[in-house]
Parts: structure tokens; sequence; C-alpha cells
């Protein structure tokens, strides 16, 4: 049976690397993705370091997650903001 | 109830859901609650006058960061020499930063551990310690990190809030994350940060570029 299955042309590190961050922003596609997938999936190195640059930016993404402001104390805020309108 | 109330009520609703994240932003821009609080009234100023123009209220939030940061600009225009300044000083700083990697620093120091060394220390990273060195971070690398990491947008949406080609916006954030690489590790340093020492195993594996784990020479500048 004739093999279908896409050949994927091999990267190497340097180049792995140069695409980690398109890839955790989830902005990198199609061939350009499927290399990059084809190389972690066999090298280690590459490998542990995308899922470092993964975890630390998760670990970043948690300071965008604090919200310490109350809701009623804001909706004041709000208010007081939009009595300066002159439409109020 | 009039339309003015209703108008008032309905984007009370809606700035209510991001104004901790305007706040946050604000902050990053301005560095001091003052000039932070300020820019968050003028925003939401400005939004309220143009509020009836809104059309898809999915692009909300991405409409607001926008009005933010055009305020910041027009507002703080005045400082742009002292800005000037600081930005070629930073792009001096920024090349040395150019290829730093937190995990080969990490893995080539004494953070070694049987394991996963590189993980213990993300562990170990405190909410604080990333905030100071996301903090330090030059203002237009920490507003496009800060857009992308913390509040979500897509590369083209931060394209169109700080109105730079996305090619720009793509360099910002590689940088951004090499500077704050190089401010963690410093940072983690100073505080004595440490795992116990182990050598650490030599699994030998072969990767796509042909070359054996000890073979393959990954460059960083400590």
């Amino acid at each position: 049976m004739k093999n279908l299955q896409k050949k994927v042309a091999p990267i190497d590190c340097e180049e792995a690397v140069r695409r980690f961050n398109y890839f955790i922003d989830n902005y990198i596609k199609g061939k350009a993705k499927e290399e990059l997938v084809h190389h972690i999936a066999d090298c280690r190195h590459c490998f542990e370091r995308i899922e470092f640059e993964q975890m630390l930016k998760a670990k970043i993404s948690l300071l965008g997650k604090s919200n310490s402001a109350n809701e009623k104390e804001t909706k004041n805020i709000i208010k007081k903001i939009l009595s300066k309108t002159y439409m109020s | 109830m009039n339309h003015t109330e209703d108008k008032k009520k309905k984007f009370t609703t809606i700035v209510l859901k991001h104004f901790s994240a305007l706040k946050r932003f604000a902050y990053s821009l301005c560095k001091n609650e003052f000039d932070a609080d300020d820019l968050v009234s003028e925003t939401i100023l400005k939004a309220y006058e143009n509020f009836e123009r809104v059309k898809d209220e999915s692009k909300i939030k991405q409409w607001l960061f926008r009005i933010l940061n055009n305020q910041f600009i027009s507002t703080y225009r005045r400082r742009k020499k002292i800005v000037a300044i600081e930005s070629r000083e930073n792009n001096n700083i920024n090349q040395d930063l150019e290829s730093f990697s937190l995990f080969e620093a990490v893995a080539k120091s004494d953070f070694v551990e049987e394991g996963n060394p590189e993980k213990k220390f993300i562990s170990k990273l405190t909410q604080k310690i990333i905030e100071n060195a996301v903090s330090e971070l030059p203002e237009q690398f920490r507003a496009a990190l800060i857009l992308s990491d913390m509040e979500n947008f897509s590369y083209t949406e931060i394209s169109q809030i700080l109105k730079v080609p996305i090619g720009t916006v793509r360099s910002r954030i590689a940088r951004a994350r090499n500077i704050l690489q190089k401010k963690l590790w410093l940072q983690a340093r100073e505080l004595g940060i440490k795992i116990s020492k182990t050598p650490k195993q030599k699994v030998e594996y072969t990767c796509t570029c042909g070359k054996e784990e000890n073979e393959i020479i990954h460059t960083t500048t400590i």
C-alpha cells in the first residue's frame, strides 16, 4: 500500500528555538508548525526547553489573573469618573 | 430609564469586567499609581464618549486597551525625549541579552538535581519575583509582553492596540522574554534560590539534528 503520510522536512535545534515563541503563542501554523512538532517529538532537549517556556508563560499569566478590586468599589469609581461627563 | 442612564448602565457593566486589566496595563505603562489612575479615568471618559460607535462588542477589551495606549502616548508625549534616551540605553543592554535562555542557564548551573531542575526552578519563582522582573522591562517590551502573556491578546490584536506592525510585536515579545529571563535569573541568584546539588544523570538520546545530547552546543550569554 502506498504510503500517503506527508514527509516533514527536518529542522535543527537552532531553527526550532527560533520558532518557540510563535508556538507557545499559538501563532505558528501549517508546515512550520508540523516541522517544529516533529522536531520536539524527537529531540528531548528542545521538548524540555519548550515545556519550560510554556510553564514560565503560564506563571507570568497568573499575574494577570489577580483581581483584587471589589466590584461595588469599582462600580463607584466608574460612576465617579462618568460623573465628569457633560452628559451626566 | 432615559437614554443616558441606560447607556451609562450598559457601559459600566462592560467596563467593570475589564477594569482590573486596564488598571494593570496603565500601571505597567506609568509605573506609578497616581498616573495610572488618571490614565484609566481618561480612558474611561474617552471610551464613554465613543461608546455608541462600537459595533462589535466582542472586541470591547481590545478597543479599551487601544484607547488607553493612545491616551498614554498623547498624554505623555512631552516625556518623549526622556523615553527616547531610555530606549537607546535599553537597546545597548538588550543586545547583550539577545540569546539568553533561562532554561540553558539553569541546566548549566548548580541548580542541578535529578529529575527536572528547570521545572523546580520555575516553581521557586514567586509572583513577587516575576512581578518585579516584568516591571523592570523597558516600556515597549513590557507593554507587548503584558498584552500577550497576561491579557491573552493575539499578535494581531496587540499590533492594533499598540499601532505597530506584527513583526514589531513578534520581536518585542521575543526580546521581552529574553530580558525577563535574564532578570529572573539574576534575581533568583541574588535571593539565593537553590535546589540541592546532585549530579545530573546523563541520558543519551538522538535528536533530529543528528547530534547526541553532550554534543549539542546551545549558545547562551550568562
